[in-house]
């Protein structure tokens, strides 16, 4: 009896490991890069560089957690996108701060978003990380915990505290934008 | 401004940036099309930008993280055409139907399919083997054969030593080449065998084309074509070369079907014109979209040999692409009209009805114009066939001879005129209900294990369906794969997309649950087979379907694919309407003569 039922190839026919691995990943490291950097032409560039680095480097830095490595490669290049539009100089009242190298097309329309970004990159990496993985990828405590081979409380103490800290460099931006 | 008095969390989850799925996926396709041609040494722009020398390494990411899959134990990285293998390995073996040899500085030894063979490596087969190069290219070996695969300066290159081999080369920038004592073949795209023994050697084309060196004398071949450096030697049909073959009666039978029709329905070509370039200002031509020479001859599709049982394609409403050539074979006018503006046959599955690209090589059924896509004109243009034989230099893309030069030709020699219209159709919202998402993003673990050959699309479903249930990690096969389960429909996603629902509703399904189309699932969706299985996949299905139910009279019936959707998956189908474009013929007429 013949089989008359359909198998649908997962996505395309692979030509290799490597766009394999794009083709898996791109998204986490995209919208990572997104959330972190606030607009699509730094996201791009980041996604870009992180898989040139690859083909430059070979995959052994890859381990057995592709994902976990190029998660957090997206978020330390993308902090890196967002501090290099920052001025070399103390912390300035948002208005005086220099329009950003590519500006986000919805900055514009939100400045509570903007000065979100701007708050993110004077975050350590380790608290990026966290929270892009709880507000943007929606992981609970318990799974980010694990991913990070850590406790569930110490991951609701870290989120905490980056909260408060993001509270308190936004209030103080838009405070001073608003004198 | 003033500091906004919402309690943080909220904040950050209403403020922190959040791509849109259609940013994700073109941002995808941009930069995967950048690094195809990317020369990694350099630094990109960003990092220029940033003056940044490479990735911070840090902390290693601990190895728990149980919805990411496991890194693959071999890695190739592709930088353009060119392939870093791990090691020197050049190939690996996939499968063998008795002993295969790996003979390295002269030692020989037994292998297994997975092993690895190395650059100048040789392969002896006692019995069939399959190859699987570092390209993607596959190697089907005759018993008693043996050869080595090389990489040098012209790429990478298959020495044949004696015995018969098929090669299916992959479509590529740089040709494959399959080298004997006295001839070299270079293919792309391209299905060949090759014979080489102490009389000499032979090559034929199964699909596609070759080009052939023998001393300073080059040939190029097309299908069904073949060469011998040994003329005493008399040729037997190619079919009957390839007899030995796994793929035997799939070769010789999508070969002789369109062949035979195009022999029984085509016109000779008249000899091509030479036509002027268009010079633009400034001295450079601007690009010809027409053919170089078409010949379109009325076809009976009675006359026409059947195709194989279940091919797309050989038959009446096929189409094969080789470089600078296209063949359609006995397609009515508002199919060729269809096809010409970028259109799908209404049941294949397909985003927004736009065609998938074609390749080379392959014979496409293109079905017959029923009107959704098309209307207007005569009766004529759905009851009378054409057979077109078209020829545009070598180096033509597929879309263009499908697209422009198609709409040319049908301009030209059917006086087309036609303009697009559309119309609101019913559809489909596809958005999360309102309980929230009821699958989680998770993956399906490919073998290290070469994969069969042929694989049952019933392997997937009874291998996965317990942890697709579940949500859990699957294994290879990976994909989606439906079947009956009983009273059911049975759909089985291992590390798949959310439900490909258009074909069987027979309406858009729009997308609109924020879950990237990148993103993948294990999942089971199973719901009744009623009414509103009403579309093409039902038809595919119906006669003869194989069940995954051991006792399909015991399985209780599930609900209607509404509500299973919802309480499955947690996804949910709303009505809506959605934008179609269709084609509406101004005027045409027979075709003028060749």
């Amino acid at each position: 009896m013949s089989i008359a039922a359909v198998s649908i190839p997962a996505g395309e026919t692979l030509a290799n490991e490597f766009e394999e691995l794009f083709r898996e990943h791109h998204a986490l490291v995209y919208r990572t890069a997104y959330s972190v950097t606030g607009n699509r032409h730094d996201a791009e560039d980041v996604l870009q560089t992180i898989f040139v680095r690859l083909l430059r480097r070979g995959a052994a830095d890859l381990g057995q957690n592709p994902a976990g490595y190029l998660y957090r490669a997206a978020i330390n290049l993308s902090l890196n996108v967002v501090r290099a539009r920052r001025p070399q100089e103390p912390e300035e009242a948002l208005e005086r701060l220099p329009a950003p190298a590519v500006p986000a097309p919805s900055d514009a329309d939100d400045p509570i978003r903007r000065a979100l970004v701007q708050a993110m990159a004077q975050l350590k990496p380790r608290a990026v990380e966290i929270l892009v993985l709880h507000y943007e990828h929606e992981y609970s405590d318990a799974q980010i915990a694990q991913m990070l081979g850590t406790s569930r409380g110490t991951i609701a103490v870290t989120l905490y505290r980056t909260r408060a800290r993001l509270k308190q460099l936004m209030s103080r931006a838009m405070t001073e934008t608003h004198a | 401004m003033k500091p906004d008095p919402t309690p943080i969390d909220e904040l950050i989850a209403r403020h922190l940036p959040s791509a849109p799925p259609h940013h994700v996926e073109a941002a995808g396709v941009r930069v995967w099309q950048r690094l195809r041609t990317a020369d990694p040494s350099a630094a990109t722009p960003l990092e220029t930008r940033l003056d940044v020398s490479g990735l911070s390494t840090g902390r290693r990411w601990p190895r728990t993280l149980g919805t990411y899959a496991a890194a693959a134990a071999v890695v190739a990285l592709a930088v353009g055409a060119a392939v870093l293998w791990p090691s020197a390995g050049v190939a690996v073996l996939e499968a063998a139907d008795s002993s295969v040899y790996r003979v390295t500085n002269g030692t020989s030894e037994p292998i297994t399919p997975g092993a690895t063979i190395g650059r100048d490596d040789a392969v002896r087969a006692d019995g069939g083997a399959v190859l699987r190069l570092a390209d993607g290219s596959h190697v089907e070996m005759r018993s008693m054969s043996e050869l080595s695969v090389e990489r040098g300066g012209e790429g990478l290159g298959i020495r044949l030593r004696s015995g018969s081999i098929i090669v299916t080369a992959k479509q590529d920038d740089r040709p494959l080449y399959v080298k004997t004592k006295d001839m070299t073949a270079s293919v792309t795209g391209t299905v060949a065998l090759v014979k080489a023994d102490d009389e000499g050697s032979r090559v034929g084309v199964i699909e596609g084309e070759a080009q052939i060196r023998e001393g300073g004398v080059e040939t190029r071949l097309r299908p069904g074509e073949q060469v011998a450096t040994n003329r005493a030697v008399p040729a037997r049909p190619l079919s009957e070369e390839l007899a030995w073959s796994r793929n035997a009666p799939s070769h010789q039978a999508i070969l002789a079907a369109f062949e035979q029709g195009m022999a029984a329905t085509a016109a000779p070509i008249a000899v091509p014109r030479v036509r002027p370039a268009v010079t633009a200002p400034g001295g450079q031509s601007a690009p010809r979209l027409e053919f170089d020479a078409a010949s379109v001859k009325p076809c009976d599709q009675n006359s026409v040999p059947a195709p194989p049982a279940g091919a797309r394609g050989g038959g009446p409403n096929s189409v094969r692409m080789t470089p600078g050539h296209t063949y359609v074979l006995c397609v009515t006018a508002a199919t060729l009209v269809r096809t010409a503006y970028g259109y799908a046959p209404a049941d294949v599955f397909t985003d927004g009805g736009r065609a998938r690209g074609f390749n080379y090589n392959n014979v496409y059924g293109l079905g017959v114009e029923d009107g959704r896509r098309v209307r207007g004109g005569p009766d004529w243009v759905r009851n009378e066939r054409f057979t077109i034989d078209a020829v545009a230099p070598d180096d033509t893309d597929i879309a263009t001879m499908t697209g422009p030069m198609l709409r040319a030709l049908l301009e030209k020699r059917f006086g087309l005129a036609a303009h697009l219209d559309s119309e609101q159709i019913p559809a489909f919202d596809l958005v999360v209900a309102p309980g929230g998402l009821k699958i989680k993003e998770g993956t399906c673990v490919r073998s290290d294990a070469p994969a069969p050959l042929m694989r049952s699309t019933l392997d997937l479903v009874r291998k996965n369906l317990d942890a697709a249930r579940r949500g859990a990690t699957t294994a290879d096969p990976c994909g989606l794969a439906i079947a009956r389960n009983g009273p059911n429909w049975l759909m089985v996603a291992a590390g798949s997309s959310l439900p490909p629902l258009s074909g069987t509703l027979n309406a858009p399904v729009l997308n609109r649950t924020g879950v990237s189309t990148a993103a993948r699932f294990n999942y089971v969706l199973e719901f009744a087979a009623d009414d509103a299985f009403a579309g093409p996949l039902a038809r595919a299905f119906t006669a003869g379907a194989n069940d995954a139910a051991d006792d399909p009279s015991a399985v209780a019936p599930a609900p209607n694919l509404f509500t299973a959707i919802e309480e499955q998956l947690g996804l949910r189908l709303v009505p809506t309407r959605a934008p179609r474009e269709f084609i509406v013929i101004d005027h045409i007429e027979r075709p003028s003569a060749n």
